[in-house]
C-alpha cells in the first residue's frame, strides 16, 4: 500500500507539472521557443542599376558589411576592444570608450568598420575567430556581428554624372536620374523570417513578398559622353571660361546620345562635391541664345512664305533704329540674299525679316518650336525659359526677339529647335530613357516620344541649306567637318552683369549649334560656352571648333557614311576669311531685361499692344515692315526711355539657372 | 472456441486444465504490427530529420545564391571601372600611348590668327586634321574609339601639317591617307 501510494503521489506530481507546463505556462513557453528558433532578418533590395545604351553600368549597387559590436553581449571591453585594435589598426582607447558606453546606455549597434568588401570580411574573420565562441553566424567573436548594407558606386566616375546623378546613404536619390526615377529604383525592405535549429542553422525561410527594382537603360552612349566631355573641358578650360555645356542628338528619334556639363563632380565623392557644379546647366540654365535664335526668325518667315532663301535684302548702312533703340551690324553686308545675310549674322537682316513676318507669326513659330514650356526630358529641375507674349512686348522686343535677345532659353530647348530642322520639320520630343527593365531582364516599358510637325518640309529643308552656308562661308567656318558636310548657326550674345545692373561687351556666351550630315543630318550637336576669357569670344571661334571635334568621333562611330563633296573639303581657314559676327544687340542703351532668375516663363497680366515703327536709312527692296506710332515717351535730347508699366528691372542674364523643383 | 479459464477459476473448477500458449498465427500478427509501427515511427523520424535536412541545405543554397549575386555584382563593377573610358585611357597612356589634341591645336592656332596685323602672321592658320592610323584598341574597350591614341613610334606623322592654301589642290598623298582612314573606320 505504501509502495503504491508512493507511486501514485509520483505520478500525479508529475501529472501536476505537466500541466502546469503545458497549460499554466504555454504561452510563456512557446514564445521562448518562438524566440529561440525564429529569426526576424530585414534586409533591403539591391537599388536598380543605371545603364547606358549599350548596356554598360552607369550606376551600381553592391553590398557591402558593416561590423558591429553588440556590448550587451560582451563582458571584457577591454579586451575586445584591445583585439579590434590589433585586427582593425583602431585607436584603442576611443573602441573602449565607445563600447564602455554603448555598454552603459544598453545599446544593441555601435559601428566599428562600415563599407567592407567580402575579401576583408573573409580576413577579419579569420583573425577575429576564437573556437571557444559557440555563435551562430560570424564572426566567431562575442559580441560582435556583420550587417549587410549597401554602397551605390559609379563606375565610371565623373562621367555623365549630371545625367546619372547620385544618391544618398539611405538610397534615395538627390540628383539626376537617380532623383527624377527614385521610386523605380528604390530597393525596398523585404522581411525574412528564418526558423533556425538548436545549432542555429536555418531550415525554414518565410519572405515578404515586395516589388522588385527596375533598371533603367539610358539613350546615352558612353564612349559618345566620354568624348563630348573631354571635348567641353578641353576648349572650356583653353578658353578660360567660366563653365560649358554640349548635346548630342539623335535627329530621327529625339535620344540624346550625350549631355555634359563642364565643370562636373564624382558622384563617388559626395562629400567632396561643390555645390556650384551642381546644377545641370544644359537643362536649367537660362540665356539668352543671341544669333542662333535667327533660325527661329527666318523660320517663321520662310514658313508664313514671307522670305525665299534666295531673295534679296537690303539692310541699307548696316543700321535700324526700332522703337527708339538702334541696332547695327559689325560691318555693313550690302544687298546680299536671305541665306548670305543669315551666313554673316546680319542683325539688321535678322531684324528686317522678323518684322516681315509678323510679331503673331513669329510668336506662334517660337511656341511650335517649344520654346517657353519645358521638352520633358525625364531629368529633375527642367527649366522652362522665358518667353513674354506679345501682349507684353515692347516697341522693340520683336527686334530683340529676333536676334535672340528679350527671351531666355536652355540649351536643351535650341538644341531640340536644330534638331527639328534637321530631322524635316518633325519635332521629336527628346529623351534620356530608353527603356525600364524588370529585374529579371524583361522590359518593363519602353520610350515613346511624342512628334510634332513644327514646320514644312520644305522649310526645313531651305534651312538646312542656309545654315549650310553659314558653315562654308558665314561665321561657323570652324565648324566644317573633314568628311561630312555640316550645318549651324553660330551664336554670341553679351551678358548681363549683376555688379554694373547692366549687359556689358565684357562677358560673353558663345554657342554654336550645327548637323550633320547636311542632306540627312544624323545627330544635333549644341555647344554652349560661358564666359570664355583667353583668345576669341565669338561661338565661332570657341564654340564651333568643339562641335567639329565632337562630330567628327561621333559620326564614325555611329557608322555614318561620310558625304562629302569634293569641291566642300575641309581647307584651311585664312585670318582674313573669318567672319566676324556681330556681337551683342548692337545697343548702347540699357536694353530693357527679363528676370531671367525665376527660370519660368513669366504669366503676367496683358498690355495694352504697342505698335513699332521701324526707320532704316535706305529704302527696302522686300515688303515694308509693321507699321508703329512713335514712342510717346521719347525726350526730346534723342535719348529713349522705356514707358513700361511692368516695370521688369534689369536682372541677371547668367547660364546659371536657380533651381526651380 | 475453447474457453480460457484463470489461474483462479482454474482451482475453483479444481481440475486440471490445461493452458495453451497463444497460437503461432496471432503471435506473428502481433509481432508483424509492432515491427510495422516501429517502422512507421522510425521513417516518421527520418522523414522529419530529411526535411530538416533539406531546408537546411536550401537555406544554405540560397544563401550561396545571394552571396554568388553579391559576388557578381562586385565583379561587374570591377570589370566596368577596368573599362570605363578614363581608366582605359590611362592604361593606354601607361603602354606608352600618347594622345592626340586636335582642339587643342586649333584654338591655339586661332589665337595666333587674333594677333594684331602688326606682328608676324603666318600664312596659314589653320590645319587640315588628319589623324594617323588608329592604334590596335585593347581588348574590352571595344566601345572606346582610341583613334586619337597613337604609338609612340607613329608620333612624328601625327605633328600638325601646314595646310596648302585655299587655291592649292590636295596631294595624292594626303587623299590616299585619308582613304586609309575611312577603311579603317
Amino acid at each position: 500500500m505504501l509502495i503504491v501510494a508512493v507511486l501514485v503521489l509520483w505520478i500525479g506530481g508529475i501529472g501536476a507539472r505537466l500541466v502546469h507546463l503545458q497549460v499554466t505556462k504555454h504561452e510563456w513557453l512557446k514564445e521562448r521557443a518562438s524566440a529561440q528558433r525564429l529569426n526576424v532578418k530585414k534586409s533591403k533590395l539591391p537599388r536598380g542599376s543605371i545603364l547606358d545604351r549599350n548596356n554598360r553600368v552607369l550606376a551600381l549597387s553592391v553590398t557591402v558589411k558593416t561590423l558591429f559590436a553588440d556590448p550587451t553581449m560582451i563582458e571584457d571591453i577591454d579586451g575586445v576592444a584591445r583585439r579590434l585594435s590589433e585586427v582593425l589598426g583602431l585607436d584603442r582607447e576611443s573602441l573602449s570608450k565607445q563600447l564602455g558606453e554603448g555598454k552603459s546606455l544598453e545599446r544593441r549597434f555601435v559601428p566599428i568598420a562600415r563599407g567592407l568588401d567580402e575579401e576583408k570580411v573573409q580576413q577579419i574573420n579569420r583573425l577575429l575567430e576564437d573556437q571557444s565562441v559557440r555563435k551562430a553566424d560570424l564572426p566567431k567573436f562575442p559580441g560582435l556581428h556583420w550587417r549587410e548594407e549597401q554602397k551605390r558606386s559609379y563606375p565610371n566616375g565623373g562621367l555623365a554624372s549630371h545625367i546619372v546623378g547620385f544618391s544618398d546613404g539611405e538610397g534615395v536619390g538627390q540628383a539626376g536620374i537617380e532623383q527624377s526615377r527614385n521610386e523605380i529604383l528604390y530597393g525596398a525592405v523585404v522581411k525574412k523570417v528564418q526558423e533556425r535549429d538548436r545549432l542555429g542553422r536555418v531550415y525554414d525561410e518565410t519572405v515578404s513578398e515586395k516589388e522588385p527594382p527596375k533598371d533603367i537603360v539610358l539613350t546615352i552612349q558612353n564612349s559618345i559622353q566620354y568624348k563630348t566631355e573631354v571635348a567641353l573641358s578641353r576648349a572650356a578650360a583653353a578658353s578660360g571660361a567660366k563653365a560649358a555645356s554640349a548635346i548630342v542628338i539623335a535627329n530621327k528619334t529625339g535620344e540624346i546620345l550625350a549631355l555634359a556639363n563642364y565643370p562636373a563632380y564624382d558622384p563617388n565623392e559626395v562629400e567632396k562635391i561643390n555645390t556650384e557644379n551642381l546644377p545641370n546647366r544644359a537643362i536649367q540654365g537660362i540665356y539668352s541664345p543671341g544669333s542662333v535664335f535667327k533660325l527661329i526668325t527666318y523660320a517663321s518667315a520662310l514658313e508664313s512664305g514671307k522670305i525665299s532663301p534666295n531673295g534679296l535684302i537690303d539692310p541699307g548702312n548696316g543700321t535700324i533704329e526700332v522703337g527708339g533703340h538702334r541696332f547695327t551690324d559689325s560691318h555693313n553686308v550690302g544687298t546680299v540674299t536671305y541665306a548670305k545675310a543669315l551666313a554673316v549674322s546680319s542683325n539688321v537682316c535678322a531684324i528686317k525679316t522678323g518684322m516681315r513676318a509678323g510679331r503673331e507669326s513669329f510668336f506662334s513659330t517660337l511656341q511650335n518650336f517649344g520654346f517657353g514650356r519645358k521638352t520633358g526630358i525625364e531629368l529633375p529641375a527642367e527649366a522652362r525659359g522665358i518667353v513674354r507674349p506679345p501682349e507684353r512686348w515692347n516697341g522693340d522686343s520683336m527686334a530683340s526677339m529676333s536676334i535672340g535677345y528679350e527671351i531666355g532659353v536652355s540649351l536643351l530647348q535650341m538644341a531640340t529647335a536644330f534638331a527639328t530642322i534637321a530631322n524635316d520639320g518633325v519635332r521629336i520630343q527628346p529623351h534620356i530613357i530608353k527603356e525600364i527593365r524588370n529585374s529579371d531582364q524583361s522590359i518593363f516599358s519602353i520610350s515613346q516620344p511624342e512628334q510634332t510637325r513644327v514646320v514644312s518640309e520644305k522649310t526645313a529643308r531651305d534651312l538646312r541649306e542656309m545654315l549650310r552656308e553659314v558653315v562654308l562661308t558665314g561665321t561657323g567656318k570652324m565648324a566644317r567637318l573633314e568628311n561630312y558636310t555640316s550645318a549651324g548657326k553660330t551664336g554670341t550674345a553679351w551678358k548681363f552683369d549683376e555688379k554694373l545692373k547692366r549687359v556689358t561687351s565684357a562677358k560673353y556666351v558663345s554657342s554654336f549649334i550645327g548637323f550633320a550630315p547636311v542632306d540627312d543630318p544624323e545627330i544635333t550637336i549644341a555647344v554652349v560656352v560661358d564666359e570664355p576669357r583667353i583668345g576669341g569670344r565669338n561661338g565661332g571661334q570657341v564654340a564651333a571648333p568643339v562641335f567639329r571635334e565632337i562630330a567628327e568621333q561621333v559620326l564614325p562611330e555611329l557608322n555614318v557614311p561620310p558625304d562629302i563633296r569634293s569641291e566642300e573639303s575641309m581647307t584651311a581657314v585664312s585670318e582674313d576669311e573669318i567672319v566676324d559676327e556681330t556681337i551683342g544687340n548692337g545697343e548702347e542703351t540699357i536694353p530693357e531685361t527679363l528676370d531671367l532668375t525665376q527660370g519660368d516663363s513669366e504669366i503676367m497680366p496683358p498690355k495694352l499692344p504697342d505698335d513699332t515703327r521701324s526707320k532704316t536709312s535706305t529704302a527696302e527692296t522686300d515688303a515694308t515692315a509693321s507699321s508703329a506710332k512713335p514712342d510717346p515717351s521719347r525726350v526730346p535730347d534723342g535719348k529713349t526711355e522705356r514707358r513700361n508699366k511692368s516695370s521688369t528691372k534689369p536682372k541677371d542674364i547668367k547660364i546659371e539657372t536657380k533651381n526651380r523643383n | 472456441m475453447r474457453k480460457r479459464y484463470s489461474e483462479r477459476q482454474v482451482a475453483a473448477r479444481g481440475a486440471e486444465v490445461r493452458f495453451e500458449p497463444l497460437p503461432w498465427r496471432y503471435r506473428f500478427l502481433v509481432i508483424i504490427c509492432a515491427v510495422i509501427m516501429a517502422a512507421g515511427f522510425f521513417l516518421a523520424a527520418r522523414q522529419h530529420f530529411l526535411s530538416m535536412e533539406l531546408g537546411i541545405k536550401n537555406s544554405n543554397l540560397r544563401k550561396q545564391l545571394e552571396d554568388l549575386e553579391t559576388e557578381k555584382r562586385r565583379l561587374l563593377l570591377t570589370r566596368e571601372v577596368a573599362y570605363s573610358p578614363a581608366e582605359v585611357r590611362r592604361a593606354a597612356i601607361k603602354i606608352g600611348f600618347f594622345e592626340n589634341k586636335p582642339a587643342d591645336a586649333s584654338v591655339s592656332e586661332i589665337v595666333i590668327a587674333m594677333k594684331p596685323p602688326s606682328e608676324t602672321r603666318a600664312d596659314i592658320v589653320k590645319t587640315v586634321s588628319e589623324r594617323p592610323l588608329a592604334a590596335e584598341i585593347p581588348r574590352g574597350a571595344e566601345n572606346v574609339k582610341t583613334n586619337v591614341l597613337v604609338p609612340e613610334a607613329m608620333a612624328a606623322d601625327s605633328r600638325p601639317r601646314r595646310v596648302q592654301p585655299r587655291d592649292e589642290k590636295r596631294t595624292v598623298a594626303s587623299t590616299a591617307t585619308t582613304a586609309a582612314l575611312l577603311k579603317l573606320r
